[in-house]
């Protein structure tokens, strides 16, 4: 993600210079030949632009200038170049006045209220109400800017996201206030007590109120052979079917509980099967392993979900994961296109034979090698409601529906809903429309959803509402208990303060530092804290992009979309575990630790972790451990067919460091091999950076690239490198001849210094951790204050740096700096 | 909907095939009697009120790209022949023109996070640089859809319909870049085109403008008085939301003023759609198809978008199990570019199939095809390239579009057509995304 603003040149100095030597005479002596009267190169002329003082108009110039002198960049290697004295005085100069100039533009600059974005919307309405609700997938997707959707600026309205706002708050009201009788709890069980003559009687639908679907039961053996046995029926899954007749009613909507017995046969002597329960409106609902060995009677799962109102299926889904589909030889061609035509494909039951699929149907499970279950029973009951009417609306209402009394529901909900103390007129107003709404003919609770959700539309409760005098400039006002109970929960949980962060905003002491620090601690081991790896990690590290890679099937036939969830799940799970264990954040640049799966560690040829679910594991293998070393990011700046250096160097660049290298000039593609002959991914970069034009910033981007070759397009380790004539229309099959090249991950970096490979990298890494926790600090920052970075924020930051590295570079202390910061406690 | 577990659609849920076969199963069952039920009696229009019939604009997409070699006649002009992949048009023939290199610049830009396919379907109607935005990876612009109902919108009841077999796939953007949902589930699409009129009906709707009239009137005063505390610099937001509140208002108002017009009712003979047949996609499509018809006839709008597909589409019922997207990286192979090449010629069938439906509706002395601009086009060429795209325009816009040539159109933009189509239809807008004005010879 590009991000030009963040790339300020004060943010490319590490240290404030002082001397205040004439920038002009070495700008004049190294510069004008190619930027001046004669050639004027990048329609730049430094003669006319030394003629004038830096101001508003010249600033974006200078800064370029300065950014190109900071990297070293210009002049060019084969021009004549000052000295590092030269450069030296000459930027501090410069930045002296570009200093300056931004400080007093800042001033002006306007001060964006930041709204709740999609999922702070949707976790504060759900502690606001304490419902399971889930609103806001229907919002339009919120703008990222400065690299995360939480920045006030790029925050935008539309009316489409008003009239979601209008729809929502009604939705939310619905659910929150649930009066009259109970929903009876009815419960179904679901029994296959036959199933092992099913299998092939996919044309009539089993019995027992079960359906066609594609659940199904399969097995891989522990010794790697993907031998596939489909038992259990044409589906396991059952649903109450039911829909039709409450979906509108709210009758179905609540808990709903699932448990499944089964007994496992012909297991082998240890094993770890998977499953994978879906809700019935699709959502992921559990995923749990269970280990089987030959004394196990009987497997027990035990599951429950809510199911909104408007859910068109209420059930579950059970997949057993570890099998079939995984293994299957060509995920892309099912059997024949009849099998998938009538989806039931996945009925068909294959295995290998000689290398070769065959497809193969045991006349009974008995005479099968392979594990299987049978005594299926599903138990689904619900909606289970604890309490009558549900705690959400017995809290909301209070005595309402017996003395009529809105200003008392107002006073209770209000302070929670816009997060502060409010003022008897603001309870009162809504009381009155609330009273308008009976006067029109409402009875008392339909008036009382009205005035709801208008106080759910209200700027108070939509916006992260900061109220500094009007007079008050830029960073002088301190935040008022509440308003810093907010920054600082939505910085750590994306949703509304908690009671106990409301109480010591009343209290007036939560700016207290020892406070503070509690309070940080405290949410950080709260779950809710998840959001922060969520929303903060997962946009640090581009990790939506994920989604949308493709590598190409032919060359990468193991990526799959487990294992692509996996690799996602990995880093988010190692920068969770940095926060919640507060490890040391050079862990990021290197770690003997990491979390694999099944999927994951045969990925990467480590031993086996039995399992779906990710497990923490040493590392002993020292190319692994650390974020570049992870098949997310490794997968996510590659292109689909072959590694990317580029994207891989500037992806360091970007997110480890803070310092994304320049956008390239326009009319200048992506590697465009010449296809006249097959070179390594290496060889077509040395051409690239032969180009005088591109050396500049390529030098200081491809090093770290090259270093990372020996991790292939989707992460995996390699050691040689097939290169084609064409690497875009590159397939290695079907005797489409390829070259292979040992991989060479040496690289020279623009100091002359040179690393090999991911040990050299993670070593020079290391040696750059006061850089690196710039880089996270800063991002951190714009993140925890949903702005972009200024000038003034620059103490604030070195303050951070120093704190995090005296602290041994602990993450919690990161955070807390962030939090500690002026920036952070004032607006 | 694809249902195998690797599939890599993007922004996928998990897939649910088991929901898929069951709604799919109900859905091919339901829309049958429907296709049929619009009997010869239904195929007039409604008479428009002023005398003069409206200009219709049209837009609909093929994603993934088009196998070129079997698309692009050989010569240009009016003369051409017909090519494989478009001859199921040949009854239509003299109602279409191929656009040959038009060229789709921004589509092309690079950018660090939104992909190709990506691209392909948020460029396509904006052809706006995702990436132009300084700060924001990925920032739209407002689609021609979108700019053109803010002109012709409030004219009909439903400013435009977006439609998409994919409910997850919009290519249509308000100012501002925000996506706008698309209507993907007949049955939803059939009432918000023929609401109930009822006097009961109306009733509830008006309590429901009422209340949401006195939500907004309080948010507003509450928007006020929070921005009167606040400094210029502080304040900026919050007028926006002020400002966006008054425009939902504003619109809530507009909507109601069509309460009280005259019912329209759908053709005599139509039923209800039922849900969307997923596992038929040939149903569906031609089911949405049909839907638009309707629109059209009865004057309910005169803008509609329609996405045929997404990435991932597959079409086993032609022969073609594989994705198409998978065909399109054909490796020179001639096996999957006869597969592209079938698909294409399977999409350009529905177009046929729809341009039946509209020639079949009678409007005064011509047809409904005659009063519509029709965009049938692809975001990407043969190899995911921009350089050369697929693109037809089809119908006579009244009159004023003279149809039955192959033009070449030498690396205009394809906003140039765009502005085309809206001149056509009397909108008097000269610059749109990448323009260079409207585009001439058609």
């Amino acid at each position: 993600m590009r991000d030009v603003s963040r790339a300020t040149p004060w943010l490319l100095l590490s240290v404030l210079l002082s001397s205040r030597a004439l920038a002009g005479d070495v700008l004049t002596t190294y510069c004008v030949s190619c930027h001046g009267p004669e050639k004027a190169k990048a329609d730049l002329r430094v003669d006319t632009l030394l003629k004038t003082r830096v101001d508003e108009a010249t600033l974006p110039m200078w800064k370029e200038i300065l950014s190109r002198l900071e990297t070293r960049d210009m002049p060019p290697k084969d021009k004549k170049r000052p000295s590092e004295s030269e450069y030296d005085t000459t930027i501090a100069r410069i930045f002296a006045d570009v200093v300056k100039v931004e400080t007093v533009l800042e001033a002006k600059r306007p001060r964006a209220m930041r709204r709740l974005n999609r999922s702070e919307y949707a976790n504060t309405i759900r502690d606001l109400f304490a419902i399971d609700y889930v609103p806001g997938s229907d919002f339009p997707a919120d703008d990222a800017l400065h690299g995360f959707d939480n920045v006030a600026e790029g925050l935008n309205l539309s009316p489409t996201l008003v009239g979601k706002y209008l729809a929502t708050a009604t939705q939310v009201v619905e659910r929150a206030i649930r009066i009259g009788d109970k929903p009876s709890l009815r419960t179904q069980v679901y029994a296959f007590e036959d199933e092992k003559h099913r299998y092939a009687d996919n044309a009539k639908p089993a019995g027992l109120g079960v359906y066609n679907g594609n659940a199904h039961l399969s097995f891989k053996p522990a010794n790697g052979m993907a031998r596939v046995i489909y038992i259990g029926g044409p589906a396991l899954f059952a649903r109450q079917h039911q829909h039709s007749l409450h979906r509108q009613s709210g009758q179905n909507e609540g808990v709903w509980r699932l448990n499944v017995r089964m007994t496992p046969r012909s297991f082998p002597a240890v094993e770890v099967a998977s499953f994978t329960l879906l809700g019935g409106d699709g959502r992921l609902v559990a995923e749990r392993d269970v280990r089987i060995d030959a004394g196990t009677k009987e497997v027990v799962l035990n599951v429950e979900a809510y199911h909104d109102r408007s859910a068109e299926e209420i059930g579950f889904e059970l997949q057993w994961t570890n099998g079939y589909y995984q293994n299957w030889p060509n995920r892309r061609n099912p059997p024949s296109k009849d099998h998938y035509q009538s989806n039931h494909w996945f009925l068909y039951n294959h295995r290998l034979v000689d290398g070769k699929w065959q497809e193969w149907k045991p006349s009974v499970p008995e005479e099968s090698p392979f594990p299987y279950f049978e005594n299926v029973e599903f138990t689904i009951s619900g909606p289970h409601h604890d309490l009558w009417p549900p705690a959400s609306t017995q809290s909301l209402l209070g005595s309402y529906l017996s003395d009529g009394d809105a200003t008392k529901v107002f006073a209770r909900f209000l302070p929670r809903a816009f997060r502060r103390a409010v003022t008897a007129t603001e309870i009162e107003r809504l009381a009155t429309l609330v009273a308008a709404q009976r006067a029109a003919g409402l009875d008392a609770v339909a008036a009382m959803k009205v005035g709801l959700t208008a106080a759910l539309c209200s700027p108070h409760f939509l916006f992260l509402v900061e109220v500094p005098p009007a007079t008050a400039a830029r960073g002088t006002y301190q935040l008022s208990g509440f308003e810093l109970a907010t920054r600082l929960s939505y910085f750590l949980w994306s949703s509304m303060p908690d009671d106990e962060l409301r109480a010591l905003a009343v209290g007036g002491t939560l700016g207290d530092p020892a406070v503070l620090t509690k309070q940080v601690a405290r949410m950080l081991a709260n779950s809710k804290s998840a959001a922060l790896t969520a929303n903060f990690a997962r946009q640090w590290l581009g990790l939506d992009k994920l989604a949308s890679v493709m590598p190409e099937p032919k060359l990468f036939p193991n990526y799959s979309e487990s294992l692509r969830d996996a690799t996602r799940d990995e880093t988010l799970a190692f920068f969770r575990e940095v926060v919640a264990k507060n490890l040391p954040i050079t862990d990021f640049l290197d770690a003997r630790w990491t979390f694999l799966n099944e999927t994951l560690a045969e990925h990467y040829g480590l031993p086996a972790v039995p399992g779906r679910l990710l497990q923490k594991v040493d590392l002993s293998d020292a190319r692994r451990g650390g974020l570049l070393t992870q098949a997310a990011v490794l997968t996510l700046t590659s292109e689909a067919t072959r590694t990317a250096p580029v994207l891989r160097g500037t992806y360091l660049l970007d997110r480890i460091f803070n310092r994304p290298p320049p956008p390239p000039p326009p009319n200048v593609g992506s590697l465009i091999p010449d296809a006249s002959q097959a070179k390594s991914v290496r060889e077509h970069l040395a051409i690239h950076r032969a180009d005088i034009a591109c050396s500049g910033c390529h030098a200081r981007i491809d090093p770290y690239g090259l270093v990372l070759e020996n991790f292939d397009a989707v992460g995996a380790w390699r050691t040689s490198e097939a290169a084609h004539a064409d690497p875009t229309k590159a397939t290695n099959h079907d005797g489409v001849k390829s070259l292979t090249f040992p991989i060479d991950a040496m690289a020279e970096l623009k100091d002359g210094s040179h690393m090999d490979g991911i040990a050299g990298l993670k070593q020079h890494l290391l040696a750059r951790k006061l850089d690196f926790t710039r880089g996270l600090a800063e991002r951190m920052s714009v993140y925890a204050l949903g702005r972009g970075l200024l000038i003034s924020d620059r103490g604030d930051l070195d303050v951070m740096v120093k704190a995090t590295a005296t602290d041994n570079f602990r993450m919690q202390s990161l955070i807390r700096a962030v939090v500690m910061s002026k920036s952070f406690r004032t607006r | 909907m694809n249902s195998r577990p690797h599939s890599l659609r993007p922004h996928s849920p998990r897939p649910l095939s088991r929901r898929s076969v069951l709604r799919g199963a109900a859905g091919a069952l339901i829309s049958l009697p429907f296709l049929e039920a619009l009997t010869s009696r239904s195929l007039v229009a409604a008479e428009p009120a002023g005398g003069t019939r409206p200009i219709r604009l049209l837009w609909l997409h093929s994603e993934s790209g088009i196998w070129m070699p079997q698309w692009k006649p050989t010569t240009t002009g009016t003369n051409f022949a017909l090519t494989p992949t478009l001859e199921p048009l040949a009854p239509y023939r003299s109602e279409i023109s191929v656009l040959s290199g038009l060229f789709h610049a921004n589509a092309f830009k690079r950018n660090a996070q939104a992909g190709r396919h990506v691209q392909d379907g948020m460029c396509h109607l904006t052809a706006t640089d995702l990436g132009g935005t300084p700060g924001v990876a990925v920032k739209n612009g407002i689609s021609v859809d979108q700019l053109a109902a803010e002109t012709i919108g409030e004219k009909t009841r439903v400013p435009v319909l977006n439609l998409s077999i994919d409910r997850n796939a919009t290519m249509s953007f308000s100012a501002g870049g925000t996506p706008v949902p698309v209507d993907w589930d007949p049955r939803e699409i059939f009432s918000r085109l023929f609401a109930d009129n009822s006097p009961d009906a109306k009733k509830l709707a008006e309590a429901r403008y009422l209340q949401q009239r006195s939500v907004l009137d309080d948010v507003m005063e509450t928007t006020r008085d929070l921005s009167t505390k606040l400094g210029t610099t502080d304040r900026q937001k919050l007028d926006e939301y002020l400002s966006t509140v008054r425009e939902v208002e504003r619109r809530a108002t507009v909507t109601r003023t069509w309460a009280d017009r005259p019912a329209v009712s759908a053709p005599e003979g139509t039923k209800p759609p039922g849900p969307p047949p997923d596992k038929d996609r040939t149903a569906y499509v031609r089911l949405l198809m049909d839907l638009m018809v309707l629109a059209l006839q009865t004057d309910q709008t005169r803008l509609a978008t329609l996405r045929l597909g997404f990435m991932g589409c597959m079409y086993p019922d032609i022969g073609c199990p594989d994705s198409y997207h998978n065909y399109t990286h054909h490796d020179f192979k001639a096996d999957k570019q006869a597969a592209m090449a079938k698909v294409d010629q399977h999409r350009i069938a529905h177009l046929a199939y729809f341009l039946g439906k509209l020639k079949a509706v009678k409007e005064g002395e011509h047809d409904l095809l005659h009063h519509c601009v029709i965009h049938y086009g692809t975001g990407m060429g043969a190899d995911h390239e921009t350089t050369d795209l697929a693109n037809l325009v089809i119908g006579r816009g009244g009159g004023a579009l003279k149809p039955g040539q192959h033009l070449d159109c030498k690396g205009k933009p394809l906003a140039d057509l765009y502005v085309r189509m809206m001149a056509t239809a009397g909108m008097p807008i000269k610059v749109f995304a990448d323009s260079s004005g409207a585009l001439s010879g058609l």
